[in-house]
């Protein structure tokens, strides 16, 4: 079998082949380094590739597939994660200078969870400077670039893990998101990327943003690698006194049930107001495709949106000025320009606005669990835009110019303020680059996602499209 | 509105140049604008509680 296709796979194609023993954990882990290595210097995806050691932790899971001890579907799959996990006495950047010899002593509980499956790590993946910002032009390791176009931002904060999954170069990732960061660059990339209800996933060992609004989450090429990867890192943990008591459930077991049947939610008023003309088509396109197959459309109104944007800010720009508040007053020369900016900013904001912010997250709270009582998923657009060039920060909207990072997350903060799981899904290109569908769920309702998710993937929204790269080194 | 940023920041112990202050009274003046949306009595609703919590095990029910 050919390195290309080894490392395009999915989790799902290649937990079969490796269970069958027709294709080892080396061969793969080889085949994603050497991509990784050929295309980083164009795409500046990872941080750091750790090449022997994975090399030799792939030796290790191929060992003990052979002799029978086989750990099920993630078992000898290469993968990098976003550099914002603790790995046990390894390097934790969070994509800053600050932290750049940062050595945590234990696992995030994500970590132990995939190590535990029997993961592969072949590197760090790049990010916005802490998380804090969603273009991932990290001033201390460089711009990470989209693998559509490479002169265009590939989205943030997860923007390493959304253009490594684009590029094949790790067969799948893991992100945050604190007011969209693993839905951005899953949209701006092309990707899958799925922010779970708050609470499903534990943050243990893995550095806060704003730890009301923080969640972990899955970045993969299908629907069904997703599942996969949520099945492995969902559930209650002691570590993590937001995590809750839920049953999970087995994701992957209903994807490709008949979503005849199923209602969906739209809000107007909200989710396609200011929306890029092309953006809008592709998405109302997609919800089309839904009901062709069986699903109807009904609308919600959703009234506490309108102050949705204030809470958001407020909630996200004060925890994160609280986290880094200590760093601020001693080393604020060593934060980039960007994300020193907005933490002085952070301190700013009153206990009124931060309290009233609470309160609109409770009305919120209240009127889409409302809405939600008479559909299975609400969808909308993940961004109102497609990738801006790097370096800019402001866009041309509807001929207006817009400020990048208030436009960015008017769609997926909704999901952080409430905590209902949401998902991003690529429905079509615009000027040769991906835009997102985003279906949202009711609270612990992963399963309901995925599988409107699952039924609209099967459509083939992307004609089956990749990034085209050369690997400079092979040619 | 930069002097009382200057003036604040100094307060509070935090080192901040004039250049940053004058962009983060740009960016204040842009959540003024999303403040005086807000209607603060709507917001003070005690039949629903007054203020978020993380989501809990029924509240998908």
């Amino acid at each position: 079998m050919s390195k290309v296709q080894l490392f395009s796979r999915t989790i799902d194609e290649l937990s079969g082949l490796i269970r069958e023993k027709e294709v080892s954990p080396v061969e793969v882990t080889k085949a994603t380094l050497e991509r990784s290595k050929n295309l980083n210097e164009q795409v500046n995806a990872y941080i750091n590739i750790t090449e022997d050691q994975s090399l030799a932790m792939a030796m290790e899971h191929e060992k003990e597939i052979l002799n029978g001890n086989y750990r099920g579907k993630l078992h000898g799959i290469p993968m990098a994660l976003k550099d914002i996990f603790y790995f046990e006495g390894e390097v934790a950047t969070m994509g800053s200078k600050i932290h750049q010899d940062f050595i945590p002593d234990y696992d995030a509980t994500v970590v132990s969870k995939l190590k535990e499956a029997g993961v592969i790590f072949t590197g760090k993946l790049n990010m916005h400077e802490y998380a804090w910002g969603a273009t991932t032009t990290n001033p201390h390791y460089g711009p990470c670039r989209n693998p559509w176009n490479l002169e265009k931002i590939p989205g943030g904060s997860s923007g390493g893990s959304g253009a490594a999954v684009s590029a094949d170069m790790t067969i799948a990732s893991l992100g945050t998101d604190t007011g969209g960061s693993i839905r951005i660059p899953a949209s701006s990339c092309g990707i899958i990327g799925l922010k779970p209800t708050h609470g499903r996933v534990s943050k243990y060992g893995c550095f806060p943003l704003a730890w009301s609004l923080d969640h972990i989450g899955p970045m993969t090429k299908t629907v069904t690698d997703a599942a996969i990867l949520l099945e492995a890192i969902a559930g209650f943990d002691r570590n993590d006194p937001t995590t809750v008591d839920v049953p999970t459930a087995a994701y992957t077991k209903n994807l490709n049930e008949d979503i005849g049947g199923m209602v969906i939610g739209i809000n107007e008023d909200y989710f396609f107001r200011n929306v890029d003309p092309e953006v809008e088509s592709l998405v109302r396109a997609g919800i089309r495709k839904l009901e062709d197959r069986g699903a109807s459309v009904v609308h919600v109104e959703i009234p506490s949106l309108k102050n949705a944007e204030f809470a958001e800010l407020i909630t996200i720009m004060t925890e994160a000025s609280t986290v880094h508040h200590a760093n601020l007053k001693e080393r604020a020369q060593d934060f980039g320009e960007d994300v020193r900016l907005l933490l002085e900013a952070g301190e700013v904001p009153s206990a009124v606005d931060y309290l009233q912010a609470q309160q609109i997250r409770r009305k919120l709270d209240v009127e889409f669990a409302e809405a939600m009582k008479q559909v299975d998923v609400m969808i909308t657009p993940t961004l109102p835009f497609t990738p801006i060039d790097i370096g800019a920060d402001t866009l041309s909207l509807n001929e207006e110019i817009v400020n990048f990072l208030d436009h960015i997350i008017r769609f997926t903060l909704p999901g952080n303020l409430t905590g209902l799981p949401s998902l991003s899904i690529p429905c079509g290109l615009s000027n040769g680059l991906p835009v997102g569908m985003q279906i949202m769920g009711k609270a612990f309702k992963e399963e309901d996602v995925l599988r409107a998710a699952y039924a609209f993937e099967k459509t083939n929204p992307m004609n089956g499209m990749k990034p085209k790269l050369s690997e400079s080194k092979l040619v | 509105m930069q002097d009382l940023l200057k003036s604040y920041f100094s307060a509070r112990d935090l080192n901040v140049s004039e250049e940053d202050c004058s962009k983060i009274a740009q960016q204040m003046e842009g959540l003024d604008v999303l403040r005086k949306g807000l209607d603060v009595r709507y917001l003070n609703d005690s039949d629903i509680g007054m203020y978020h919590r993380p989501l809990r095990r029924h509240d998908n029910e």
